[in-house]
This record gives structure tokens, C-alpha cells and sequence, in this order.
């Protein structure tokens, strides 16, 4: 009996810490966000509107998410046994999630495997040139797990599983979330604009992964369109031609790997495009040190807005019972700091 | 071959700025010499031309939009407009992934075709093999060089210039091509 009635309050105690534990972490979030758009929101987005709440259905799928979002954040420092698992587990899989992990996976090995060997810079300096090979070593060494596969059929692999995710509009579709250079048609841009969204509150900083090019080009649409410029951080409209390396540069804010192990770095560096010893210090290469400040100011208003969408105890879409109003209202708070698609 | 004095051609020069949809020409020599054609190209599943625009551009890569054309010129000379499926993304190992590829005449005009003829070159000079099995000598005239390629990546501006060196003519005689030998002309 006694032990009945220990076991019941340690799960009484745990259960109020963790309600205790939940409520001002996402308070705090809200209140990290920097709105400085200065721009007021006149109409608070409605609840409906903003996040579903979680049905039964949605908190199985949670469990799900949250693999997809981890193994996202951590695909650029995956050794070569993780990436070919990554790889092995969705080339044959029917789930959408491990499908587009596995196209990304095959994709950073296709050049290696394909023998590619671009002419590069004949310019480098000797530091240059050392990291241009020890990247490509590097580059070899985390794709070793795929030389048992023909090239040509991992390149063919990679183009049928984004084709696939393509032809279904799945919500790995690249061409989703991007805005065509003609789309300037308001039903276009409110469509990219509300998957953008639901991407985003769905898979928090995870979903750059798979958004970060259509976000990038919505928000240069959103500066130069009245009816968003107004809503949009100023940091945005400082050099609309720099959102794109902002976006990226958010994805090392928001937990990517971007140091020099990082795939998309080791990529860009052994095929000769840059070799600046990291992705951020790729990113922020050749520009100026006025466009440097204003890069770091817009990614950092991406990943403010982007943050408080992290993980399952702040993120909108995770949870069940009572747990779900509570974090429900908290995210209509952050999902209307966001700042990046608020309301025109 | 009759060869005249090198000299750069501006005849054919391309600035491309953010604000266009097409982008090039690049020219893949310069960044693959490996890659001597589109069908080696695609024995390596597009990998030199996916690859070429990111070498060139940089990071910049991703104002390359969805449904933006790139043009490339390839080492047979042959011209190609590829039409990007995704926004190009320097992330990616394939940066750039096309959907269309259409061939380009060439970018000036026949004149600047290689030397390697086509039968939408030589219908032309056949006659209408409708009305006539009549069979003549083809001879065509082909100006020859090669393609250069300057770019400049400035900030968030790009230019690509690519222009035709010219190299001089090349006369060749396309007796194969004769109407007689059509089925009911024998």
C-alpha cells in the first residue's frame, strides 16, 4: 500500500513539475521572440486558424515528426554508416518523411560516387588548397558506405524519390514552397505562403531542411509586395538579395551543422566552389562587412521567428489531453510573433 | 581549315542579371572538360550541367528559380536550354535539377554550328523530294571557333558574358544527303 501510494506521488510530483516546467518555457519563448517590424498586428490570427488542435491521430504522428526533425538536424553530421541507413531506410520506403531524408542522404554522395571532379580554382593559396583535399577526403570517408552501390543507380535512385515526392505534392515537394518568378498571382503567393507556414509550425527549425530556398524567395516576394512589406521585419527589406544566404545562415542559428564536417560545407568545398573552413564562414565569404552585418541581422529574425517552433513541449502541433490547450495558446502567441507570414 | 585571326566576338554576349529568367550561357568546358557532350553529360545523370551554375555563381545559385532557363554550351559546340524543376540550391550536391531540355539552334545563328550537320540543316538546299528526285551536291559553308565565357560575380550581381571566337570557315560537302536517296526516287 505504502509503495502504491509512493509510486502515486512521485507520478503526482513529476506531473506537476513537468506542468510547471511546460508553461514558462513556452512563455519564455514567446517572450525571446523580437517582433521588430514595428509594424502592428491589427487582427490576432485566429486559434483555428493557426494550429490544429492535436487529434489522436496527430499525437501518433508526433512521435513520427520528432524522428523526422532529429534525424533532419543531424543529417549534415551523419558518419557513413548513419547516412547510408538514412538512405537504405527510405529508398524503399512509402513514408514521405523517409523518403525526402533518404534523396538528401543519396544526393550529398552522388557527386563522390559519379567520379565528379569539377576544374577547379586554379587561384587557391596553400591553406586553400589543403582544405580543398581534406575536404575531399572527408567528403570520400562519410560516403564510404555507398560505394557498394553502382553510381548510376543511387543518381537515378536520388532523381526518382524526389520525383516521387514531387508527383504527390508531398509536403517534401520542393516545388510546394517555391514561388515560380511569374507567381505573382495573390492566390499563388497565399498558397506557398500558408504551406511555408504549416511547414514551419509543423517541423520548426527542422523544416529549413526542406523550405529554406522557397522561404528565402517568398520573403524577397513579401519586401517588394505591398500588401506584405508592411508585416515583414525591416531587417528584411535592408538587401532583399541577401535573404537567401540569410535563410541558410539561420539554419546554423537554428542547430545544423555548419562546421567544417558539415555535408553541404564538404560539398561546396571539395567540388571547388569554397573552401572557407566552415558553412558560415562560407556563407559570409566575399561579402562586405556592411552586407555581413545585414545578413547576421536577417538570419537572426529567421531563426527568432523560426525558434519558438522548436521541439515537441514548445512546438504546436505535439502533445495530447490536457497538455494540448495549454500548449495551444501559447503557440497562437509565438505562431503570431513569427513575424515571417503574419497577416497582411 | 581556313583559319583567320582570333579575335573575341561580341556578337553573341549575354549579361544576365537577377531580374531575367535566362541564365548563361555557361559553358560546361570550363568547369568539365570531362564531359565532351550532353549524352556524356547525361551518362553521368546531368551531373556536369546540375553542377556548372553553382561553380560559377557561388552561393548566389539559388536566384536561379523554379522555371528559370539556364543555357549551356557544351564542348561539340552544341547549345542547350535546360529549364530548372526547384529553385537551384547550393545545399544540394545536384544543385540545379531540370526538367526540360531543349536545343538550341545556336546562339547567333546557324553560322556558328559546329561543323557536324544536322538534317534540319540540310533540308534546305534539298528541294522538295515531293516534287523532284532531282539529286545535287550540298555544300555548306560553316564558320568555326569556339565559345569563351567571362563571369563576374559581384555582390548580388551576376554577369556571365560568353561570346564566339571566330576561327574562320570550313566548307563540307554533303553528297549523302542527296534526294535520290529517297525510297521512291529509286
Amino acid at each position: 500500500m505504502k509503495l502504491a501510494l509512493g509510486i502515486l506521488l512521485s507520478l503526482a510530483a513529476a506531473l506537476a513539475f513537468y506542468s510547471w516546467r511546460g508553461a514558462p518555457e513556452a512563455e519564455s519563448s514567446s517572450q525571446r521572440v523580437v517582433v521588430r517590424s514595428g509594424a502592428e498586428v491589427k487582427d490576432p490570427v485566429p486559434l483555428s486558424e493557426v494550429v490544429a488542435l492535436p487529434t489522436s491521430a496527430a499525437a501518433t504522428k508526433s512521435s513520427e515528426r520528432a524522428d523526422f526533425r532529429r534525424t533532419a538536424l543531424d543529417l549534415m553530421r551523419l558518419d557513413a554508416k548513419g547516412l547510408r541507413d538514412v538512405y537504405r531506410r527510405g529508398a524503399q520506403s512509402s513514408n514521405d518523411d523517409e523518403k525526402y531524408l533518404a534523396f538528401r542522404a543519396g544526393d550529398f554522395c552522388t557527386a563522390v560516387l559519379l567520379n565528379i571532379h569539377p576544374q577547379v580554382n586554379q587561384e587557391m593559396n596553400g591553406d586553400q588548397w589543403r582544405e580543398y583535399e581534406r575536404a575531399g577526403r572527408a567528403l570520400k570517408a562519410r560516403c564510404a558506405d555507398f560505394y557498394g552501390i553502382p553510381a548510376k543507380d543511387l543518381s537515378r535512385s536520388v532523381r526518382e524519390l524526389v520525383g516521387s515526392l514531387s508527383s504527390t505534392k508531398s509536403d517534401y515537394s520542393p516545388g510546394e514552397y517555391q514561388l515560380g518568378r511569374y507567381d505573382t498571382q495573390k492566390e499563388a503567393i497565399e498558397r506557398v505562403r500558408a504551406r511555408l507556414k504549416a511547414a514551419i509550425e509543423r517541423d520548426g527549425p527542422a523544416s529549413l531542411i526542406y523550405v529554406s530556398e522557397g522561404l528565402s524567395t517568398w520573403l524577397e516576394l513579401a519586401v517588394t509586395n505591398e500588401r506584405y512589406s508592411a508585416t515583414i521585419d525591416p531587417a528584411f527589406r535592408e538587401n532583399p538579395g541577401t535573404l537567401s544566404i540569410s535563410v541558410h545562415l539561420a539554419e546554423c542559428m537554428l542547430g545544423f551543422s555548419c562546421d567544417g564536417e558539415s555535408m553541404s560545407y564538404l560539398i561546396n568545398c571539395a567540388s571547388g566552389v569554397g573552401c572557407a573552413g566552415s558553412m558560415e564562414a562560407f556563407l559570409l565569404d566575399s561579402l562586405s562587412e556592411p552586407e555581413q552585418a545585414v545578413v547576421k541581422r536577417q538570419a537572426a529574425a529567421v531563426a527568432s521567428a523560426i525558434r519558438p517552433f522548436l521541439g515537441s513541449k514548445k512546438g504546436c502541433l505535439v502533445g495530447a489531453g490536457g497538455h494540448a490547450l495549454r500548449c495551444s495558446l501559447a503557440c497562437v502567441t509565438q505562431a503570431w510573433h513569427t513575424g515571417l507570414f503574419k497577416r497582411p | 581549315m581556313n583559319k583567320k585571326a582570333i579575335g573575341v566576338g561580341l556578337l553573341t554576349a549575354a549579361t544576365v542579371v537577377w531580374a531575367v529568367t535566362t541564365w548563361g550561357p555557361f559553358l560546361i568546358k570550363n568547369y568539365h572538360p570531362e564531359i565532351g557532350s550532353l549524352a556524356a553529360d547525361q551518362d553521368v545523370d546531368m551531373h556536369a550541367a546540375s553542377n556548372t551554375p553553382v561553380l560559377v555563381m557561388n552561393k548566389s545559385v539559388d536566384k536561379i528559380k523554379a522555371g528559370d532557363i539556364v543555357r549551356f554550351v557544351y564542348p561539340d559546340g552544341k547549345v542547350y536550354d535546360m529549364e530548372t524543376e526547384y529553385q537551384c540550391s547550393p545545399m544540394r550536391s545536384a544543385a540545379c535539377i531540370y526538367k526540360k531540355i531543349t536545343p538550341v539552334a545556336c546562339v547567333g545563328g546557324w553560322t556558328h554550328c559546329p561543323a557536324v550537320v544536322s538534317e534540319r540543316q540540310i533540308d534546305p538546299y534539298r528541294g522538295d523530294p515531293k516534287t523532284s528526285c532531282e539529286s545535287r551536291d550540298v555544300t555548306m559553308e560553316f564558320d568555326t571557333g569556339y565559345w569563351k565565357q567571362d563571369s563576374n560575380v559581384n555582390g548580388n550581381q551576376i554577369t556571365i558574358t560568353a561570346s564566339w571566337v571566330d576561327t574562320g570557315t570550313q566548307s563540307v560537302e554533303f553528297a549523302k544527303y542527296y534526294n535520290g536517296g529517297y525510297p521512291h526516287c529509286r
